[in-house]
Formats: structure tokens, sequence, C-alpha cells
């Protein structure tokens, strides 16, 4: 896999995100942790990120607020990580901008497949528009 | 009305044709065509004032026609007069200013049909006085509008016969009476004269929607008005009795002889087999020496007022346990979830067999916490979806094909009696499908539980404005104790782990929130009856 590919994780418990980072570090993507929304917001106008992982439920700022104004400025895939059985959170995530969502606890495997599927797409769309 | 007004038109062209005539023979011909509207003028004026006060109920054909012999009388010796002289005699002309007036001398018949006319004016002015002066500021206003309009032609008349004032002698009365129908009008326009009829205060008692009652000191029933006949299913016939011999009334006399004093109270009534909930107040009535008459009691029907509050009280508490359990659930997921991923990642090591085997035992384990925080999601989600018009019959048969085959392993054998012409109702199908699955999962789960085996009958009908869903079982049936606490949330006769206690008190907050009821019917032994009313899309 693109070792280029850089995913940021947002949640604002320390044991999610390490289990995330190991999990996505397993398949080789470059992995940055924010524990709330401003600090997310300030590694992508630091880092090159070529896809978040979004918690919904974050003190402070949480997941719809950090989306909004992640899609003020920025085009990059957004996976919102919702409980299960929501869902209202599901269709609200995709309304206000998100690209897909998973369900906490989520599979591994669905993990992975559901990453590299929106990397794979934003990939392919960024090609073409630079064959444009 | 309009009979007052043509008489008072035909009286005016009789003296304005009299004014313009300059013969005795002709003055005195107009003046005979003029009698024909005075005399009728004091009957017409008597039942306008019976009718505009609802008295006219007193007012028969054969009275009315007693009423007019006298003027009636009067004007065929009007017309006959040359050859009896009853009415007037030795008639000239005479010529006063610029009039040319008749001169007359009144004969005998004239002063008795004159008192008579009287007599029925100012009867028709008692009457009005009677009903209009009782301390409503607008119906004062009335009565004295109607009052002076009546009185000014009289003044005026009185005047004219009997020659009080030195003016020439003609009647001017007609003149006056257009003036009275001027203040009439202007009293139609400016006090809604014709709006608000004393009658309506009669009317309010009969028709308005509670019932009313009042007894006497001796509890005798004095009145009752429609709403409370209604209630009792009585007739008017009761009314006059004692209270004692009235059975249907006996509810109330009980709470008047404990409320003397007047109170409130709430008086469940079971009238036409349906019980419902009333608001009984009594009242003393006194007369103006304070002296108490007896009671006046109002019934108000609060049986819906009062099922609404309670399913409000019902519906706040179960949002309330909704975002409890919520919060509860979602608290619990993140650290189940970070469990499961955890574990997962340990079996990806080399690990021994037997550590693995461990670490799946605590992923499953896990995991079945976390279904259990999922369902409580579920539960507590009352997210009102679409409402659509819907077939129960088919949401009901869709909810069975998801139980076929549980219930066929489980020797649980369903019955459908539903009806063929099933109105719709309004409603979330996919929140009445987890109101049905709910009650058949727990009725299997009851009948499987006690004989292994079990028959469940679905039965739909339309009930009134409702369709009612009705689910009989034959298993063990439900404690008496327990009815009553079946919808609250968290109660449970389940084992620990096998039901949260919310099933049922989401399908009360369901089906409340479609406006319909739910309950549960039970003899121990033979078996528990759910019912569902919903109310039908109209």
């Amino acid at each position: 896999m693109d070792l280029n590919q850089t995913i940021l994780v947002v949640d604002d418990e320390q044991f999610t995100l390490q289990l995330l980072k190991r999990i996505l570090e397993g398949d080789n993507y470059k992995v940055l942790t924010a524990t709330s929304g401003d600090e997310a917001l300030k590694i992508l106008s630091s880092s090159e990120v070529h896809m978040v992982l979004l918690d919904i439920r974050m003190p402070g700022m949480n997941g719809y607020e950090t989306l909004e104004r992640i899609r003020e400025k920025w085009n990059i895939p957004v996976i919102m990580a919702t409980a299960v059985g929501e869902v209202s959170s599901s269709v609200k995530s995709l309304t206000l901008g998100a690209d897909d969502y998973i369900r906490k606890p989520f599979s591994q495997q669905i993990l992975l497949s559901r990453v590299r599927a929106k990397l794979r797409r934003a990939g392919s769309y960024n090609n073409q528009n630079e064959l444009n | 009305m309009l009979a007052l007004a043509a008489a008072t038109f035909i009286w005016t062209l009789g003296f304005y044709l009299e004014a313009n005539s300059y013969t005795l023979e002709g003055q005195l011909f107009f003046n005979n065509i003029g009698y024909v509207g005075s005399m009728s003028v004091s009957v017409a004026w008597l039942v306008f004032s019976l009718n505009y006060t609802s008295d006219y109920s007193w007012m028969t054909g054969r009275k009315l026609i007693l009423l007019c012999v006298v003027p009636l009388t009067s004007l065929i010796l009007v017309w006959t007069n040359e050859w009896h002289h009853l009415m007037w005699y030795d008639a000239h002309l005479a010529t006063t200013g610029s009039f040319t007036v008749t001169v007359k001398t009144y004969g005998i018949f004239f002063w008795i049909a004159l008192a008579y006319n009287y007599t029925l004016i100012v009867t028709g002015v008692f009457i009005l006085i009677r009903r209009l002066f009782v301390g409503i500021p607008l119906y004062t206003r009335q009565g004295i509008s109607l009052v002076v309009a009546i009185s000014l032609p009289l003044i005026w008349n009185i005047i004219f016969v009997f020659d009080l004032l030195p003016l020439p002698r003609k009647d001017l009365t007609p003149v006056t009476f257009a003036i009275s129908g001027l203040i009439i009008i202007i009293g139609v326009m400016r006090l809604q004269l014709f709006r608000a009829i004393p009658f309506v205060r009669e009317l309010i008692v009969q028709q308005v929607s509670s019932g009313v009652l009042a007894f006497n000191n001796d509890g005798r029933l004095l009145e009752a008005n429609q709403a409370a006949l209604r209630i009792f299913g009585e007739s008017k016939g009761i009314i006059g009795k004692p209270l004692e011999q009235l059975l249907s009334l006996s509810p109330v006399l009980k709470n008047l002889r404990s409320n003397v004093e007047g109170g409130t109270v709430q008086l469940p009534l079971a009238t036409s087999g349906e019980e419902r909930l009333y608001e009984m107040e009594t009242t003393p009535m006194r007369d103006r020496h304070d002296r108490q008459l007896g009671w006046l009691v109002i019934l108000r029907d609060i049986t819906e007022v009062k099922r609404m509050q309670e399913q409000l009280v019902a519906q706040d508490r179960l949002a309330s346990i909704g975002e409890f359990t919520a919060g509860i659930a979602h608290e619990l997921n993140n650290p189940l979830s970070n469990i499961i991923g955890f574990s997962e990642l340990l079996r990806k090591r080399e690990v021994s067999s037997d550590i693995k085997a461990d670490l799946d035992i605590v992923s499953k384990e896990a995991e079945r916490a976390a279904r259990i925080a999922d369902n409580l999601l579920i539960f507590s989600r009352n997210e009102q979806g679409d409402k659509l018009p819907i077939d129960v019959n088919k949401i009901l048969r869709k909810t069975l094909e998801l139980r076929a085959y549980e219930q066929k392993t489980n020797n649980v054998q369903t019955i459908f009696r539903l009806s063929n012409d099933l109105p719709e109702v309004i409603g979330d199908a996919i929140q009445l499908q987890q109101v049905f699955l709910n009650i058949i999962v727990n009725a299997e789960f009851f009948m499987i539980e006690a004989h292994g085996k079990g028959t469940l009958t679905i039965v739909t009908e339309q009930a009134d404005e409702h369709v009612k869903i009705i689910f009989k079982d034959d298993g063990p049936g439900i404690p008496q104790e327990n009815i009553s606490r079946l919808f609250n949330p968290f109660f449970t006769t389940k084992e620990v782990g096998k039901g949260t206690g919310l099933g049922l008190s989401i399908c009360y907050g369901i089906v409340t929130g479609h406006g319909g009821r739910i309950w549960a019917d039970s003899k121990p032994g033979e078996g528990a009856t759910f019912i569902v009313e919903l109310p039908i899309n109209k």
C-alpha cells in the first residue's frame, strides 16, 4: 500500500485512538491522531492528510461541527464513526458532507475495506482532475 | 316585526292620504283606511314582544284570533259608522293653519278599542321590561331602546286623543311610529338588538355540553339540561321527581350528601356501558336574601382530558428514561468496541491456541454486551417516522412472517381472524410492526415457558372510530397485581438477562403517540389478551 497516504483519526478516547492507529498502521497507512475537533483542524492546516476518520460523540466541538468546519476548506474523504443502531446520525453525517460511516463496534475487515475504497475513489478523482 | 311595520305603514299611508284630501268624505275614507293599520299595530306589537323574549310558545293561533276580535270589531264599526255612530259622530271639516282636518266627537266603542289597544301595548312593554332588565348591560340597553321606541307613539297618541296640547287636532302618531322605527334601526345596528336576544340564556343552559342539574333542598330535581339527561340516559320526565326515586342519579345523590357545602369531585359514571370520568361541581343555590334554595350540579366529561394528561405524563417519563438509557448505551459502546478491537489485534499475533480460545470468549462476551447496549438504544429511540395510511392486517401478516420459523420450531400456532373490510389507520408502519412483534414475541415466550407450545389468536375489527387489534394467547396469564405495571419501564417478570423491561413501555409510547390505546386483560390460567386500539384514518 502507498506509504504516502496519511489518515487523521479523531476521537476523544485514547484507547480508541490507539486501536485505530494500530489497525490502520497494520495496513501501511501513516496515521495522525487528534483528541478534539480543534486539534484535528490544526493538524489539517499544517500537514498533508488524505482522509479523516471522525468520531461523532466528542466533548466540545462534536463530530458534526468538526465535519462542517472541515468541509469549509477541504475536500478530502471523511468517514464518520457512529454508535450502532443510530440511523439518524449516519443520515445526518452523510447530509453534512461525510463520504461514509462505520458503526462501533466495528469489524476491522469492514473498516479497512471502507478506508481503501474511499481512498481509491478519491485518488482516481484526483487523477482525472489532473488529466483534465 | 314585519306585521308591525306593515300595520304602521298602512296607518301612515291613511294618514298621509287623509291629510291630502280636502273633502270630508275623502278624509273620512282615508281615515278609515288608516284604522286598519292603527288597529293592528297593538296586536303586532304584542306578538313582537313575545317573539323577542321567546315567550312565543304562549301565543297560539287561537289566542291570536281572540286578540284580533276587538280590533276587527272596531274596523267593522269604523266602516259602518254612519249607521250606528258607535265610533264617532258629528264629524265636520275644520281648517287650522294650512291643514284641513276632520273634527269629530268619539263614540263609546272608540274608547273601548282605545283602552284595549293601550292595554296590549302596555302589556308588550311590560313583557320586554321583565325579560330585559335583569342586570345584563347589553340587554338593558336593548330594553331601553325598545321601550323608548314604543313609548313615543303611545304618549303622542294619548296627547292627541285627549287633546292635551293646544295644537291642531291631527293624529301624528304614525309619524312618531316612523321615529320609533328609526330608534329600533339604530338599536339593531348599535346594540345588536336581534343577535343577543334574551332567550339565548335559556338555550345556553339547555345546549351547553356539560350536564347541568338543579335540586331543591328536599332533593327534588328541578331542572336537567339535555346533556345531563344524556349522561344518565333519562328523559325529561324525571324533572320534578325526588332524587331517591332516580336510581341512575344515585352517584350524584351520594356526592351531594357528602358535599353539602359545594365543591368539586371526580365522579366515574358507567352510563351507556362505557365508564367515563366526570368532574362534578356542586354549588349551593341561594336567593337574594342568602337563603339556600338547593344545589346546582354541573357535570363535565373529563375522560379525554384525563386520558391525555396520563398519556403526556407517561410519554414524558418514557422520554426521560429513553434519554437516560441512550446515554448509558453510548457510554458502554466505546469501551466495548475497544475490548472487541484489542482482542482481535491480540488474536492476530503469534499466541498459543489456549490463549486464542480465551480471547475468543472475551471477544464474544464483549459483542454480547454490545448487542444489549444496541438493543437499549433501539428501545430508547422514539423517533417519529412518516405517518402514512396503513393496512393493519398487512402489517400483522408481515410481522408474523418474521416469527414463522421460530413458531414452527417451538410448536406455536397462530390463528388469524382478520376483518375483511378493516379501515386504514394513519401511522408509522415500522413502529407499529415493532409493537406487534413485541406483543407476539412476549406471548410466544410465556406460552412456551408454561407448556412448551401454544396457540396465539390475532383478531382485527372495527370499533367505532377505532381499529381494534386483539392478541389472545393461551399462556399462564398475568397476575392481577402485575396488570397495572405491565407498561412501566423496566418492569419485567422474565429472568435476569432475558428482558430489559422496556418492550411494552416502548409499545405504550408508540401506540399513544399514534393517538391510540394499549391495554392488557387476563384471568390467571386462561391466558393473556393484549388489545391495541388505533384511530381510523378519516
